[in-house]
C-alpha cells in the first residue's frame, strides 16, 4: 500500500497529470474575475452560483486550498521523483565507459571501420589529440593485443532535468519565503510631508518604517502629444529628522533604502479650490473652499450639493480642471469638468466662478520588502541551465579500438548518444576529416560498416 | 519614402506567394516551385526585417528612438519575422521543403491582420514601457511563439500525412522526421519561452515590485508553459510520439495564440498595451 502509494508519488503521469490540472485551473481564474466582492457576484452569476464559487474557491483560485494544494503535491511529486532517479545520473556520471564486448559494438548506431597500411600506433596518438582537440575526455586501455580510446563529452547533459526541477523547486521556495517573511506596502506622499509609515497591503493596517521618506518634488514629464514621458519623485531618507540620503524615484528605476525598495507606482492631485457662488443675479457672492473628495451644501437645507470628484492639472492642454458632481436632491447625480478661471458656471439659480486652486501633487509608492527574491532568481537560473543541459548537450561516446595487422592496424570507431542520432553522426564525420587531415597516410580508408 | 506600415503590409503578399510555392509544390510535385518559394521566403524574411528597422528610424527621426516590439502592431510584424527566420533555419537544418504548407500562411495571415485591425503609427513609449528588459522580454517570447509556431504546422503536417500518406512520400519529409521536428522545435522554444517568462518578471519586479500578480497574460504563459512541460515529460518520461504528442502540440500552440491574442481581447490586464 505504502509502496504503491510512493510510486504514484514519484510517477511522471501523475506530473503531467497535475500539470494539466493545474493548467484547468488557472484558465478558470482567468475566465471568472477574481477577488471581487461578494455582492458583485451575486449581481453577476445570481446568489446561489456566487455562494458556489466561493465556497469552491473559485473567486481567488490562486490562492485557494485546492490550487495551492495541487502546487504543494506537485512539489512532492518534483523531489520524490528526482531522488528517485538521483542516484542512477550519479552513477552515469561518474562511471568510466568500459571497452565494448562484440555485441553492443553491433548495436552501436554509428559504427565506422578503418583499414590502415601502416603506422596505427601514431594514428591512434593523433586521433586522441584530435578527440582531445573537440573537448572529449578520453581514456587509452589496451586488452591483450588490442588498444582502446574510450571518449565521452556531455556528461552533464542527463543532470540537465535534475538541475530544472531543482530550479523549479527553488522557485516555489522562494516564493514561499517571500509570503511569509515579506512585506508589501503602499504609501501616498504629498510634496513637501514626510511618510513615516505604510499602509501595509497584506495584513492591512499601517506598519512603521523606522525612518522617514520626504517626497521633495513630484513631475510629469510628457511627449509633444501628450503622452506621458516619465514619472518622476524626488525623495530624501530621514534618519531622526535628518536627510540621510537623496534619490529620484522613477517607474522602471526602484530605490533602496533601509532594507524596503520602493517603485513609482501612481501619482494624483490634491488641491484646495476657491470658488465664488451667487444665488441669482442679485444675491451676495459668497467665497468658498472646497478640498478634493469634499462636499459642499449651497443651500441650507442641502438639497444642493456639490462635490470635487477630481482635480487636474493641466486638462486637454486647457489648464487646470476639476471634475464636479452636482447632486439635487431626489435626482441622479450629475457631472462635468470646469476649467479654472473659465466663464462661470450656472447650476439652477446659482452662478459659480472657480476663482483659483492651490493645488498639491503626491506620489504613491509602492514599499516591497522580499528575502525570497534571490532565492526565485537562482531558481530560474537553474531552470533554465537545466533546460539547456537537457535540450543541447547530449550525452555522447566514443568507442576506438585498434587491432594490429602486420604492418599497419584495422580501427573500429563507433558512437552511441542517449538522443539525436543525427547529430551524433555529425560529429563522428567531423572527427574523422580531421584525424585524415592529420594523418598524410594515403592508405587511410574509410569504409562504411553494415549497419553504419 | 516608403513607411513601414505599407512595408510591412506589402510583406505580408510576399510571404503569401512564398505559401503559394510551397502549396504549388506540393499538388504538381514540380520542384522548382519549392525553390522559388523558398527563395521568395527569403525574400519575405528580409523586407520584413528592413520594415522593423525602418520602423526604429522613423522613431528615432519622431526624437524617441525605442526598440520596435512594444505594442500589438509591432510585435505581429515581430512573430511573422520570427516564425520566417525559424522555418529557414528549419529548412538548412533537417534539409527538407514543403513543411512550410502549414506554416507558410500564419506570417500572411499575423501581419494581415497586423495592418488591418492596429494603428501603424509609432508612438512614443509611455515609462513602463521604457526597459531593457521589455526588449528582452518581447524578443525572447516571440521567439518561443514561433518556435511552437513550427511545431503547429509540422504537427498538422504530421496529422495530415499519417492520414492520408499514400504517394506523399516524395512530397513530405517521412512521419519521423517529422515527429522528430516537432520534438526539436519544441526544445527550442521552451528554453526561449522560459526566458520570455522570466525576463518578464524580472521587469515586473523592477517596474511594479512583484515578479508575479497572476494577470491574466502571466497565467496563460504559465498555461502555455504547463502544456509544453506535459508534452516533454510525456516524450521523454512516458516515451509519447507521433500523434498523441502531434496533438499536445496542437493544444499548446492554440494556448500560444491565446496568451498572445485570447488575452488581450478577451481579458483585462497589465498587458494592456500588447
Amino acid at each position: 500500500m505504502i509502496d504503491s502509494l510512493w510510486t504514484l508519488l514519484r510517477s511522471v503521469k501523475l506530473t503531467i497529470f497535475l500539470f494539466l490540472l493545474l493548467a484547468s485551473g488557472a484558465v478558470l481564474g482567468t475566465l471568472i474575475p477574481q477577488n471581487l466582492s461578494m455582492e458583485d457576484y451575486v449581481h453577476h452569476y445570481g446568489p446561489f452560483a456566487a455562494r458556489f464559487l466561493h465556497v469552491l474557491g473559485i473567486t481567488d483560485v490562486y490562492h485557494s486550498l485546492w490550487f495551492v494544494g495541487m502546487i504543494v503535491l506537485l512539489m512532492l511529486n518534483l523531489t520524490s521523483c528526482s531522488l528517485y532517479r538521483l542516484p542512477a545520473v550519479w552513477k552515469v556520471l561518474w562511471t568510466k565507459p568500459r571497452p565494448l564486448t562484440d555485441t553492443l559494438w553491433k548495436n552501436l548506431p554509428v559504427h565506422r571501420i578503418i583499414r590502415l597500411e601502416e603506422g596505427g600506433e601514431k594514428a591512434l596518438e593523433v586521433l586522441r589529440d584530435v578527440l582531445r582537440g573537440a573537448l572529449w575526455q578520453v581514456r587509452l586501455e589496451q586488452t591483450g593485443e588490442e588498444r582502446h580510446l574510450i571518449a565521452q563529452k556531455g556528461r552533464l547533459g542527463p543532470m540537465g532535468y535534475q538541475v530544472t526541477h531543482m530550479g523549479v523547486i527553488l522557485v516555489m521556495m522562494g516564493a514561499l519565503v517571500g509570503s511569509l517573511i515579506g512585506f508589501q506596502g503602499f504609501v501616498r506622499i504629498e510634496e513637501g510631508k514626510v511618510a513615516l509609515q505604510v499602509e501595509d497591503r497584506r495584513k492591512g493596517g499601517w506598519r512603521e518604517l523606522g525612518f522617514g521618506v520626504r517626497c521633495d518634488a513630484f513631475k510629469v514629464d510628457t511627449y509633444p502629444d501628450g503622452t506621458p514621458k516619465e514619472f518622476r519623485s524626488d525623495l530624501t531618507f530621514l534618519q531622526d529628522g535628518r536627510a540621510v540620503q537623496k534619490g529620484i524615484l522613477r517607474v522602471n528605476h526602484p530605490l533602496k533604502f533601509g532594507g524596503y525598495v520602493f517603485y513609482q507606482s501612481s501619482y494624483g492631485y490634491t488641491g484646495t479650490v476657491t470658488l465664488e457662488a451667487q444665488k441669482g443675479a442679485q444675491g451676495e457672492r459668497r467665497r468658498l473652499q472646497l478640498d478634493l473628495a469634499e462636499t459642499l451644501s449651497l443651500d441650507e437645507d442641502g438639497s444642493l450639493r456639490i462635490r470635487l470628484m477630481e482635480y487636474q492639472p493641466d486638462f486637454r492642454g486647457q489648464g487646470p480642471a476639476l471634475l464636479l458632481a452636482i447632486l439635487r436632491r431626489g435626482e441622479h447625480p450629475v457631472g462635468g469638468w470646469v476649467l479654472i478661471g473659465g466663464p462661470p458656471v450656472r447650476i439652477q439659480e446659482w452662478t459659480m466662478r472657480f476663482i483659483s486652486v492651490h493645488q498639491r501633487a503626491w506620489t504613491g509608492i509602492q514599499v516591497k520588502k522580499d528575502p525570497g527574491v534571490w532565492i526565485v532568481w537562482l531558481g530560474c537560473t537553474l531552470i533554465l541551465m537545466g533546460c539547456l543541459l537537457a535540450f543541447f548537450v547530449p550525452h555522447r561516446k566514443v568507442w576506438v579500438r585498434m587491432r594490429p595487422q602486420g604492418e599497419g592496424a584495422f580501427f573500429h570507431l563507433g558512437a552511441s548518444s542517449r538522443r539525436g542520432v543525427q547529430g551524433l553522426e555529425k560529429a563522428v564525420e567531423g572527427i574523422l576529416q580531421r584525424w585524415k587531415a592529420r594523418t598524410d597516410w594515403a592508405s587511410l580508408e574509410v569504409m562504411r560498416s553494415d549497419d553504419g | 519614402m516608403m513607411d513601414s506600415g505599407s512595408v510591412l503590409s506589402a510583406v505580408a503578399l510576399i510571404y503569401l506567394t512564398a505559401w503559394f510555392g510551397f502549396v504549388f509544390h506540393a499538388v504538381t510535385r514540380w520542384r522548382w516551385a519549392g525553390r522559388i518559394g523558398t527563395w521568395t521566403w527569403t525574400l519575405a524574411v528580409l523586407v520584413n526585417t528592413a520594415g522593423l528597422v525602418l520602423r526604429w528610424v522613423e522613431s528615432r527621426r519622431m526624437g524617441h528612438p525605442y526598440v520596435p516590439v512594444s505594442n500589438q502592431y509591432e510585435t505581429m510584424a515581430l512573430f511573422a519575422l520570427a516564425i520566417g527566420v525559424l522555418y529557414l533555419l528549419l529548412e538548412i537544418r533537417f534539409r527538407v521543403r514543403n513543411v512550410g504548407v502549414f506554416v507558410g500562411p500564419l506570417p500572411f495571415l499575423f501581419l494581415g491582420l497586423a495592418s488591418l485591425l492596429f494603428h501603424s503609427e509609432v508612438r512614443p513609449l509611455v515609462p513602463a514601457l521604457q526597459s531593457n528588459w521589455l526588449t528582452a522580454h518581447v524578443l525572447t517570447c516571440f521567439l518561443g511563439y514561433a518556435a511552437f509556431a513550427l511545431s503547429f504546422g509540422v504537427s498538422v503536417l504530421y496529422l495530415f500525412v499519417s492520414r492520408y500518406g499514400k504517394g506523399l512520400q516524395e512530397v513530405f519529409p517521412d512521419v519521423k522526421t517529422l515527429d522528430e521536428i516537432n520534438y526539436k522545435a519544441i526544445a527550442l522554444g521552451f528554453p526561449f519561452l522560459s526566458v520570455g517568462i522570466i525576463t518578464g518578471a524580472i521587469w515586473a519586479n523592477e517596474a511594479w515590485g512583484t515578479y508575479w500578480s497572476w494577470d491574466p497574460k502571466e497565467t496563460w504563459s504559465l498555461i502555455t508553459w504547463l502544456v509544453y512541460a506535459a508534452f516533454l515529460h510525456a516524450r521523454f518520461a512516458r516515451g509519447w510520439a507521433g500523434k498523441r504528442t502531434a496533438v499536445l502540440s496542437i493544444v499548446g500552440f492554440l494556448a500560444t495564440l491565446f496568451t498572445y491574442f485570447g488575452v488581450n481581447f478577451f481579458l483585462p490586464g497589465l498587458h494592456s498595451y500588447a
